[in-house]
């Protein structure tokens, strides 16, 4: 452990310099800092080795961007910086159920790359592509499609074509009136009555009377996971009907 | 494809992931894309569902097939007895591409799935 004289002069030194050499030897220095604080939070619902990975990133920034003339020291500058940055973690990654590192990482690019792959190809990719694409095993690509990730309401999206990001809550719509704003009301009607009875409860259930699908399958005696896929087969049929 | 068979006891809620994990790593091994994937796997638990409806005790999932993926779920102990899982089978039609019930009277027994 380095005095703090020699430490303000290796932050001097870095600062002029950009030497990565002398950023790692204070990281080094610093690093217990992060340890401290990630054991401190550790056992909260996400993975110490995460907590520490996050803390030690924070620490490399921090490092980066500190100035001793200041007045501040570093320690006292640290601390808050990295903490915060847990919290953050905590905020977006903890989950009710909780998931490994990795698999949450994958789940999220399976989606992304099943979009790709459906978007380039018209169909949809096995598991093995997406094994291949994503450079993982099939195994882990079949575990990562077993989780669901809860999503807050106030989770930006990205926007498109430079649009400014929203939050998720600004482009759900209410449900209530999406079939009366349907400019192709009327088709949309008759393709109704051609549908499976079944099928049609399940659209009025979730449409005209707005329930979720929770409430729909236990109305209808089924999970939720099952109306969700029948949904989706019931919209992609009028879609297809329809354009 | 040589059979796979799957045992477990309906009561036993968290062997529903087991249960779609295996699913799912049936229809990989015959190469069918994720969306019918996921249809297949919801509707083999759903069956489970169905005989656990009707009072089975475990469920023997039988998993075969050569062109396609094929599934046999049966109900096995327990007091079975009759009960209304009609739209819960439309359901399972609209979303797998053969589906056929074995009864014996108002119980239903197996529900073969074939994608």
């Amino acid at each position: 452990m380095m005095d703090e004289n020699r430490a303000d002069e290796l932050f001097r030194k870095y600062r002029e310099t950009k030497d990565v050499s002398i950023r790692n030897e204070l990281v080094e220095n610093y690093l217990y800092i992060a340890e401290i604080l990630a054991k401190k939070f550790a056992g909260r619902g996400v993975e110490y080795d995460d907590l520490y990975q996050v803390a030690s990133e924070a620490l490399i920034a921090g490092v980066e961007k500190f100035n001793p003339d200041l007045g501040n020291r570093f320690t006292t500058y640290i601390t808050p910086t990295v903490t915060g940055l847990i919290k953050n973690y905590f905020r977006d990654y903890s989950r009710a159920v909780r998931l490994p590192r990795r698999v949450y990482a994958v789940a999220a690019r399976v989606r992304e790359e099943t979009a790709e792959f459906y978007k380039k190809h018209g169909v949809k990719p096995t598991v093995k592509q997406l094994a291949e694409m994503l450079g993982c095993s099939e195994e882990l690509v079949l575990e990562s499609m077993e989780c669901r990730t809860p999503v807050s309401l106030d989770a930006q999206i990205k926007g498109e074509n430079g649009e400014q990001d929203s939050p998720l809550s600004a482009v759900i719509s209410d449900g209530g009136t999406a079939f009366d704003d349907f400019e192709v009301a009327e088709s949309l009607k008759t393709e109704l009555k051609k549908l499976e009875p079944t099928e049609q409860k399940v659209i009025s259930l979730r449409y005209l009377q707005g329930k979720s699908q929770a409430e729909v399958g236990k109305i209808l005696g089924v999970s939720q996971m099952f109306v969700s896929r029948a949904e989706r087969k019931i919209v992609e049929k009028l879609k297809e009907a329809l354009l | 494809m040589k059979e796979f068979e799957v045992k477990f006891n309906l009561a036993d809620s968290e062997y529903m992931t087991a249960l779609r994990l295996v699913a799912g790593a049936v229809c990989n091994a015959h190469g069918l894309d994720v969306d019918t994937l996921e249809d297949f796997k919801v509707c083999v638990t759903e069956s489970a569902i169905i005989l656990k409806n009707c009072g089975f005790e475990s469920a023997r999932v039988v998993f075969c097939g050569k062109d396609s993926a094929e599934c046999t779920v049966t109900g096995i102990g327990g007091a079975p007895c009759g009960g209304d899982n009609e739209l819960s089978l439309a359901l399972i039609s609209a979303l797998v591409g053969e589906c056929e019930i074995k009864r014996r009277g108002e119980i239903i027994e197996e529900v073969i799935l074939k994608v």
